[in-house]
């Protein structure tokens, strides 16, 4: 015999909860603190509670990756990035490597094909020029490498003690591709969710690097650029591509919580079927860590519609480096806003943004 | 060990972390030793000691609280 | 491949709830308390609770150090912390529990030098390495925690260290439990006891539980197998009409306890005569102070604290949640005024509270099975 747990006031409260959540978050707090760089619940709370209402601008509303601009029927696509990763070198990659690819790979995101950056260095008084040089290189290797031209810059230096050796602020600019529209409120019911690679290494890496861990594995950041990727998408399911979304600050659990909300809609996710290397599972339980909840630089969210999953998802497979990309829930109705997951174990529980900061200055 | 500015907390999660010893030095009573991502710190020895390279301790807050025979390590 | 993958098994999992099914007599209901924040986080973590039937439910105990801090304590902290002269450390959730003018995060961001330590041989070793400053520790924890303490101020001794002192607010496990048997509104069946304390004190102090309460007690280990095991062990238990101490963990936990760290607690603490824990009131004996040995290791000695008793905010019903006596979504600021990202009180500052768990993870409606 089958009975519903929940009572009428658990049911109740739940509602109230979910309505609340879905209401623009307030800022109210009186400083700012690490948590609010965290890509989570803090984050949200700063740039909807205060930036966006004080800019109003309609296109800042969408909360997209990328902003647009239409320019004599020429349909482009604006980003802008900073970056303040510590340390700035790390393995798989470095500060310089992290800008230009992230940069391209929110242009992608928005469904627009990179096609130039502007790049400003802020550096420390000290900084050592071969430190300098070899960070210039990074970054002209990566923009070859995505395709994309530095056609802008600046550069500013300020004492000894301010900006971590460097930090660097980018402004990406991007032609929209004709073949898919993508925005974060076009998810419906039946929907497939498909992720495009392995998840946690780039927060894993940082996280190792950072301490004086010696790893029989060794554990790389994923940072690449996923324009051939969503390339390749976009030719194999572009109608059916509702939004893509890549997992940076607070991981795939973020960026499905935030799809989720955005669209109002559920998601069950099925933990078994999310792609992990073993060794980032076993070093994330080590360090306390979820790995949805662990920044990537080379994977992303797609929502794509059940008739075009198929499609989508042998497209991604065709990518290199994105053999092990993978099918792993479906969008609902009920609960909306919510994002369940089934445990390896079997149980279920919810999948939340996080709260507070786990791993400050990721990217 | 846990990440920095980690949500989740030693005490309340009543965590203890098996670790393998490395090194031991018996008269300071400490124990350089390596849990399972490699990650490696000084541990407190002195509620299980004698301990050989090779055993496995359960620690907690630094300290090892018990030795963890083979199966369970 | 790990050992712990086969505590994690999925098919074993679902063998055991079958062998739950059919343990837990028909119609009966079943209330299992867990005091062990471990346990809570593993059960929501893996989603345990819809491999139970109904009629046996999980309730969370007040198995949490940092949760039961009071807000006067705290306040103390940050005082301390905003001292000249001061590092003060403490274990990173302790940053986030709110006094009554912000949290230690909150003073950190203010500009007080407030480090985060993964063990108290981490403050040490910052009092060594900066001995123009007074860097003061948060101690927190159970009997679990406390030898740490313990053995890093016998060290401190050992090596000259002057400029090091410890906020001692360790608890212990049976002075809670007994208090929570003893209250006239709780209903439980049976507990899973807690897994790592008991490495330290032994499973032998939960005796009086059966002997003095009825109850059966099976210490458990934390992957889901375990706990899957320790619900079965309880439920056989009741049904064969037996009543005693378990230890599902014996892998880990040696019955009689660790002596030495018995030893090395009983020389370096002494019991307070009462301590204040949040949401339950003053407990007999339930927390630990720097012996008159060591008090020159006392930050309560050394520095100057308001020592301010405060009252919980009027709308908390924190007490009655780490009583098992209602559920989080039962207490009436659950999830409006009290959230994890604004926590009023215990149970949702704690990432393992019962509170912060079921919002965390369990907020969800969900069908089980009636037996």
């Amino acid at each position: 015999m089958s009975v519903p747990a929940a009572t009428d006031r658990e049911s109740r409260i739940l509602g109230i909860i979910e309505t609340a959540r879905a209401k623009r978050p307030k800022f109210r707090d009186a400083r700012i603190t690490m948590a609010h760089g965290a890509g989570g619940k803090a984050t949200a709370a700063l740039i909807e509670g205060v930036l966006v209402p004080a800019f109003a601008s309609p296109e800042l509303d969408r909360l997209a990756d990328a902003g647009s601009l239409s320019v004599d029927g020429a349909q482009l696509a604006l980003t802008t990035d900073s970056f303040v990763v510590k340390p700035i070198t790390f393995p798989g990659g470095s500060i310089g490597e992290l800008a230009v690819n992230g940069t391209v790979n929110d242009l992608a995101m928005a469904g627009a094909r990179p096609l130039a950056l502007t790049l400003s260095l802020i550096l420390e008084e000290g900084l050592e020029a071969g430190v300098l040089r070899e960070e210039v290189d990074a970054i002209a290797r990566a923009a070859a490498a995505a395709g994309v031209q530095i056609i802008a810059g600046d550069t500013k230096v300020v004492e000894r003690g301010h900006a971590d050796q460097m930090y660097i602020c980018t402004t990406g600019i991007g032609r929209r591709d004709p073949r898919a529209e993508l925005s974060p409120d076009a998810l419906r019911p039946g929907d497939a969710i498909l992720v495009s690679g392995p998840i946690g290494e780039h927060g894993t890496a940082i996280m190792l690097a950072r301490g004086e861990f010696e790893l029989g594995a060794q554990i790389s950041s994923d940072t690449r650029s996923l324009w051939p990727a969503v390339d390749r998408l976009l030719g194999a399911a572009g109608p059916g591509l509702r939004c893509l979304r890549d997992a940076t600050r607070g991981g795939v659990a973020s960026v499905l919580n935030e799809l989720a909300r955005a669209s109002g809609v559920a998601m069950s996710i099925r933990e078994a079927a999310v792609p992990v290397h073993p060794a980032v599972a076993g070093a994330a339980e080590i360090l306390g860590i979820d790995p949805m909840h662990v920044a990537n630089e080379g994977v992303f969210v797609a929502a794509v519609s059940a008739e075009h999953a198929d499609a989508a998802l042998a497209a991604l497979r065709e990518v290199p480096g994105g053999e092990a990309a993978a099918l792993i829930g479906d969008v609902r109705t009920e609960p909306p806003g919510m994002v369940l997951m089934e445990t390896a174990f079997g149980g279920r529980r919810v999948l939340d943004q996080l709260v507070g900061d786990p791993l400050p200055r990721i990217c | 060990m846990n990440a920095p500015d980690s949500c989740h907390c030693i005490t309340c999660g009543d965590d203890g972390v098996p670790m393998r010893v490395l090194r031991v030095d018996a008269d300071r009573l400490l124990a350089l030793c390596e849990d399972e991502a490699g990650e490696r710190s000084s541990v407190e020895v002195a509620l299980v000691t004698p301990v050989a390279a090779g055993d496995t301790l359960l620690v907690h807050a630094g300290t090892a609280l018990t030795t963890l025979s083979g199966d369970a390590a | 491949m790990r050992f712990v993958d086969e505590f994690r098994d999925a098919a074993l999992g679902q063998a055991l709830a079958s062998e739950i099914r059919a343990a837990v007599e028909p119609g009966r209901h079943v209330k299992l308390m867990e005091v062990c924040g471990g346990h809570t986080h593993s059960i929501y973590k893996y989603g345990i609770d819809d491999l139970l039937p109904a009629n046996v439910e999980l309730v969370h105990g007040p198995g949490c150090p940092v949760c039961v801090i009071p807000m006067g304590r705290v306040d103390d902290a940050i005082a301390m912390a905003h001292e000249d002269g001061v590092i003060f450390t403490c274990f990173g959730d302790m940053m986030r529990v709110p006094g009554s003018h912000g949290t230690l995060q909150e003073a950190k961001a203010a500009g007080a030098d407030v480090r985060m330590v993964y063990s108290p041989l981490d403050a040490l070793r910052i009092a060594k390495r900066e001995p123009e400053h007074e860097v003061v520790f948060f101690a927190i924890g159970f009997e679990t925690t406390a030898p740490s303490t313990a053995l890093t101020l016998k060290r401190a001794r050992a090596e000259g260290v002057t400029n090091f002192s410890c906020f001692c607010n360790h608890v212990t496990i049976v002075p809670p439990l007994r208090a929570l048997l003893d209250s006239p509104d709780l209903r439980l069946d049976g507990f899973i006891g807690p897994g790592h304390v008991s490495t330290v004190v032994g499973a032998r102090p939960l005796e009086f539980i059966p002997a003095d309460y009825g109850k059966p007690v099976v210490v458990s280990g934390f992957e889901p197998v375990d706990i899957l095991q320790s619900v079965l062990m309880i439920l056989t238990q009741l049904r064969d009409g037996r009543c005693e101490v378990e230890n599902q963990y014996g892998r880990v936990v040696p019955y009689e306890g660790n002596l030495r760290a018995l030893e090395v607690l009983a020389e370096v603490f002494a019991l307070r005569p009462h301590f204040e824990w949040r949401g339950l009131g003053f407990i007999s004996q339930s927390g630990l102070r720097l012996s008159d040995d060591y008090a020159e290791f006392d930050a309560e000695l050394r520095h100057e604290v308001p020592a301010v008793r405060v009252a919980d905010p009027k709308a908390c019903q924190c007490g009655e949640v780490l009583k098992g006596v209602i559920k989080p979504w039962e207490c009436k600021v659950f999830g409006t005024a009290c959230t994890p990202e604004r926590p009023i009180g215990t149970c949702m500052v704690s990432s393992e509270g019962a509170c912060a768990a079921y919002y965390n993870y369990g907020r969800f409606a969900r069908e089980r099975e009636l037996v």
